[in-house]
């Protein structure tokens, strides 16, 4: 037996342990099932502005990419991520109060879409018809707000609007 | 020799994990990459389009006009160019009664059939997060049904996975 391990020893090929891995999979597990619980399948994403609490809903549409348009409760403006001030007042509560922020922002993007879509054939430019824009406002928001939102979507040629909610569990 | 033979037989190999883990390592920056802690859903409406009926003409029949006009203490189903009352459903608890709207509108789709969409009229200092909970309660089927199968005018089956499938958000004047 001494003379087997001098041998090794002289020969310079010591037996190596393998290397543990079951701590190493059993974190892998748990991180894998969890990542399988918030896989998403929608290729909407959204970064939500600060102070703004989404409604809930059991309704399962995935949503789909489209300019967004996100009222926070202190009635801030964010279009496609960019802060654009604050929501119009409408002090008659007016139903065609229109905010400037958003028709503008709103109709550039239409501008660059048909721009896009021009030279293309008829099929593609049959989309442009049904523009669509994916609304995202807190959920204590009175319908004043809402519908002067919606009344700018309109006017800059948004006919399609997709209320952007979370899933309930 | 025969005892060598017995050792080399239970001496097992280990198992070789360098595949599975290579495997579980792609998948996973596939799920990272895809992961959303919150998960987003939508909702959707059309434009309301106003559309003038000459005088001198008369339609075939008066249209459906199915409006839901949701106020701060429960809602109107009403119906017809008179904007006739159909019912009335009261809020319980300050929430409003999803599951008897969505089976009255159902009863209304089952008499008419070939008719899509519905008209939400809120009252101007309604919140958002109640004209959602009438929205959701047109696009479910009561009783939590996946599908329904009702009968159009010509007697022919017809599947409806939602109460009705357009909503028209009416703006308040």
């Amino acid at each position: 037996m001494i003379i087997t391990r001098r041998k090794r020893k002289k020969a310079g090929c010591e037996v190596l342990s393998d290397l543990n891995l079951t701590s190493l999979l059993d974190v892998l597990a748990i991180l894998l099932v969890f990542l399988l619980q918030s896989y998403g399948a929608s290729d909407l994403s959204v970064n939500l502005a600060e102070e703004l609490a989404l409604p809930y809903t059991k309704i399962r549409n995935f949503g789909s990419i489209s300019p967004i348009v996100q009222v926070n409760r202190m009635r801030g403006v964010w279009i496609d991520g960019e802060y654009k001030g604050e929501l119009e007042a409408s002090e008659d509560k007016a139903a065609d109060t229109l905010d400037k922020n958003i028709v503008s922002s709103l109709t550039a993007t239409k501008e660059r879409v048909n721009k896009e879509l021009e030279g293309k054939d008829n099929h593609e430019k049959s989309k442009k018809e049904a523009l669509q824009v994916n609304i995202v406002l807190d959920k204590e928001l009175p319908y004043s707000d809402v519908q002067v939102v919606l009344a700018s979507c309109a006017f800059a040629g948004f006919g399609k609007f997709k209320f952007i909610v979370q899933g309930e569990d | 020799m025969g005892i060598k033979k017995r050792e080399r037989l239970i001496t097992e190999t280990p198992l070789n994990l360098v595949p599975v883990m290579d495997c579980v390592f792609i998948l996973m920056f596939f799920l990272l990459q895809s992961a959303q802690f919150i998960h987003l859903y939508e909702l959707s409406s059309e434009t309301p389009v106003i559309a003038s009926v000459p005088s001198d003409k008369e339609l075939e029949h008066e249209p459906l006009n199915l409006t839901v006009k949701v106020m701060e203490r429960g809602l109107e189903i009403r119906s017809g160019m008179q904007g006739k009352l159909i019912s009335k459903i009261s809020d319980i608890a300050n929430k409003i009664n999803q599951e008897e709207l969505s089976s009255q509108l159902f009863s209304i789709r089952v008499k008419n059939p070939l008719e899509k969409f519905v008209i939400i009229a809120p009252e101007i200092d309604i919140k958002y997060e109640k004209i959602v909970k009438v929205m959701e309660a047109v696009n479910t089927l009561p009783e939590g049904k996946k599908e329904a199968s009702i009968n159009d005018n010509k007697g022919n089956p017809l599947l409806i996975t939602k109460n009705f499938e357009y909503i028209v958000i009416e703006p308040n004047t």
